[in-house]
């Protein structure tokens, strides 16, 4: 999305027609509209937040200029718009929302006029988008405009994009941004394309007639039991995510509150435990390792180490078979009795000699022929002890390795008791403080939770995958059925395309989401590190919130703003470098970002780095400043403006500004 | 599903779902509509010479 043009009209204390053209010029990406305070810089912000979704940030509701309204009579009717033209997807849309306000009184009040309106003023909001003729209009149906515009740019990260210095503190601590996240970054293409391909699969396995089978009709009707047990313990899974989430969240919570303590003991406690669960932690992971490695090497030639003492054995007769007379001869690979019959046939062999009965080339040839296939067991043999050899190679440190996994597999699990047994004790140590004390109470019952959470997770997670087992071994009874009649294999062809475009589609998803989430973390420190010239650290949470590594650390409105800044320019470069791109896959989008002052809670050392930076991560840059920031943050802006306005208010005959007459020029 | 399918078969299809998801985005239609829109575009797709 590119904002192209701005348009208001008696808008709050914009009167008349305000039209405002941005720099779309991909270099000079920066607008720049510079006024004094209370000039109306945060209306300008405000006016896109109207027209976009709805959103009215102002204390008095009545967007209608003041000046137009004293004016008004009984009866009057008097309209304000804004509309936004801006391209997305090479397409260029134009939104429009516009109230009408009625005047239904008009009195004298200590000799000034006053102008009461409607309750409600009458509402219309339109979004068309223009044809790439560049002449058709086509507009899009009213009830889908919100949502069209939340799929646009979402509302919820809506602060993100257009936000001012004097809020930006409260973008910090916002609920979940995963779908906006999701949104922004087009995963949710890929997201709704295989929700609507699993209803599809799921009509086509309906096709399927198994009337005449009763086994395929018992896994028709299991899969569908099945399926929805598997959608009930996703969903109970993610619900026990969350709660292990929130359990480990407070008890690092009351940990960091310990570790503050001013009393030695406690301090000295908390950091025990903590080196002693960051240990703990390790060895839990170590251990999974460890077993990983045991089965894999389990699973690697298993058969073949069970059958080495029978296949060596048999190696051993059919070797001391052959060294005596009349032992099992082998065959020549790959020759049959066949080939033999048809040279004896011509008389002539391959190299050319005679082959007449009687003869000793004759002889030697059907001697040959004795031991080959499909009649004599030497060819058999041959066969058998190629396979036996193949089989044997690399068997010969299987157990040893097993056994050495295995000493490492105890070995972690007695670490983990001793760790665990450590940890226990230090709970169970009393604390000479009643505060602390009480701390002490709270962490160990949030570890309690998480325990049960963690219990309740690990075994939702098992019964999905015997789900996941069940529906696979169901899918198999149908797909066997299938092929019995000829309806059924047109359903059962159409199944196996959807599924594995369905199977393409999920895991590209995933793959692209795990992409985003660590991408997003690295740039969020990266540009946090270049803006902020403290020694904090931050991260993104589960919900893409920005969160300091350190929880208990205490945020100025400067510094919460300077993290919501890494937060945004990471998020748009992010779309701008289209970093989910690849091959047909066009994922990638570009913003821009509408700003308030966003300069006003941050010193001149974060402006300086603010400034190199914003540039070069956004697309398009519009920026609403004070003249005095401005004078600051041009010495790097400078060369990157397209575009730059004055907000200026009308003078009366005084020469006094007056507050209800604002242009832009 | 143990069947031969055709590369250029499954290729069409993953596109053109990517390319309605996308217009969607916009147009917002319904799900049972999108739904029987790639279901359509499937069968066509398969039942191709």
């Amino acid at each position: 999305m590119i904002i192209n043009r701005l348009e208001m009209f008696n808008f709050r204390q914009y009167i008349g027609l305000q039209s405002v053209e941005f720099s779309t010029d991909k270099d000079k990406n920066v607008t720049v509209l510079i006024g004094v305070n209370t000039s109306g810089k945060t209306t300008i912000v405000r006016a896109f937040e109207w027209c976009l979704y709805g959103k009215n940030g102002f204390e008095d509701t009545v967007l209608l200029n003041s000046e137009v309204r004293t004016n008004m009579k009984e009866s009057d009717v008097q309209e304000v718009w804004v509309s936004v033209t801006f391209t997305h997807d090479d397409i260029v849309y134009t939104i429009k929302r516009s109230h009408k306000y009625v005047c239904v009184e008009r009195y004298t009040e200590n000799g000034r006029f006053v102008v009461t309106l409607g309750k409600k003023p009458d509402e219309n909001v339109m979004l068309e988008y223009l044809m790439k003729d560049g002449q058709t209009k086509i507009p899009i149906d009213k009830s889908n405009i919100d949502e069209s515009m939340n799929r646009i740019l979402p509302k919820d990260l809506s602060d993100y994009f257009f936000f001012g210095g004097e809020r930006i503190s409260g973008i910090a601590n916002r609920t979940d941004l995963s779908k906006a996240v999701r949104g922004l970054m087009r995963l949710d293409v890929l997201e709704n394309a295989y929700t609507h391909l699993k209803t599809v699969v799921k009509g086509f396995e309906d096709e399927i007639d198994t009337s005449g089978d009763a086994n395929a009709q018992r896994a028709k009707d299991s899969l569908d039991t099945y399926t929805d047990r598997k959608k009930a313990l996703e969903q109970e899974l993610q619900n026990y995510e969350k709660q292990v989430s929130y359990w480990l969240d407070k008890e690092k919570e009351y940990d960091a509150k310990l570790a503050k303590s001013n009393i030695d003991q406690v301090k000295e406690l908390a950091e025990k435990r903590r080196n002693a669960q960051s240990a703990l932690e390790g060895e839990v992971q170590k251990l999974e390792r460890v077993k990983g490695e045991m089965v894999r090497s389990f699973n690697n030639r298993t058969f073949a180490y069970f059958g080495l003492p029978s296949i060596k054995e048999t190696l051993e007769f059919l070797e001391n078979q052959n060294n005596k007379t009349g032992g099992v001869r082998e065959s020549i690979p790959a020759m049959e009795q066949d080939a033999i019959d048809f040279l004896v046939k011509r008389r002539i062999c391959i190299c050319g000699t005679r082959l007449d009965p009687g003869t000793i080339p004759y002889a030697k040839v059907m001697e040959e022929r004795r031991v080959l296939p499909p009649e004599h067991v030497g060819d058999a043999v041959r066969q058998y002890k190629d396979k036996s050899e193949g089989y044997l190679a690399g068997t010969e440190d299987f157990k040893d390795n097993i056994e050495r996994k295995f000493i490492e597999y105890r070995e972690t699990k007695r670490q983990i008791t001793k760790l665990q047994n450590e940890l226990e004790s230090l709970a169970g140590e009393v604390i000479d403080d009643t505060e602390a004390r009480n701390i002490e109470k709270n962490r160990r019952e949030a570890h309690t939770k998480y325990l049960e959470a963690k219990d309740d997770y690990d075994s939702c997670n098992r019964k999905l995958g015997e789900c996941n087992s069940n529906i696979s071994n169901c899918q198999k009874a149908i797909d066997k059925f299938a092929k019995s009649s000829t309806k059924n294999q047109r359903a059962a062809r159409l199944i196996a395309y959807a599924q594995h475009v369905y199977g393409w589609l999920f895991d590209t998803y995933k793959e692209k989401e795990d992409v985003v989430r660590a991408e997003l973390q690295k740039r969020v420190n990266d540009n946090f590190s270049k803006m902020y010239h403290g020694d904090r650290a931050i991260e993104i949470d589960e919900k893409y919130r920005v969160r300091y590594s350190d929880i208990t650390t205490e945020e100025s409105d400067g510094l919460k703003a300077v993290k919501s800044f890494a937060f945004i320019a990471s998020l748009v470069s992010m779309a701008k470098d289209k970093i989910l791109d690849d091959g047909d896959m066009k994922l990638g989008q570009v913003y821009p970002l509408v700003m308030d002052a966003p300069f006003s809670n941050v010193d001149e050392i974060h402006i300086d780095n603010i400034c190199k930076i914003l540039p070069n991560t956004a697309n398009q840059v519009i920026m609403a400043v004070m003249q005095k920031d401005w004078e600051y943050a041009s010495e790097n802006l400078e060369s990157y403006v397209g575009k730059s306005y004055k907000i200026e208010k009308d003078r009366d005959e005084f020469g006094k500004e007056i507050d209800t007459a604002t242009h832009i020029i | 599903m143990d069947q031969n399918l055709d590369e250029k078969k499954l290729d069409n299809i993953k596109y053109q779902i990517l390319d309605m998801e996308t217009e969607n985005i916009v147009k917002k239609e319904s799900n049972p509509a999108m739904v029987d829109k790639i279901r359509k575009m499937i069968i066509r797709e398969v039942e191709k010479r």
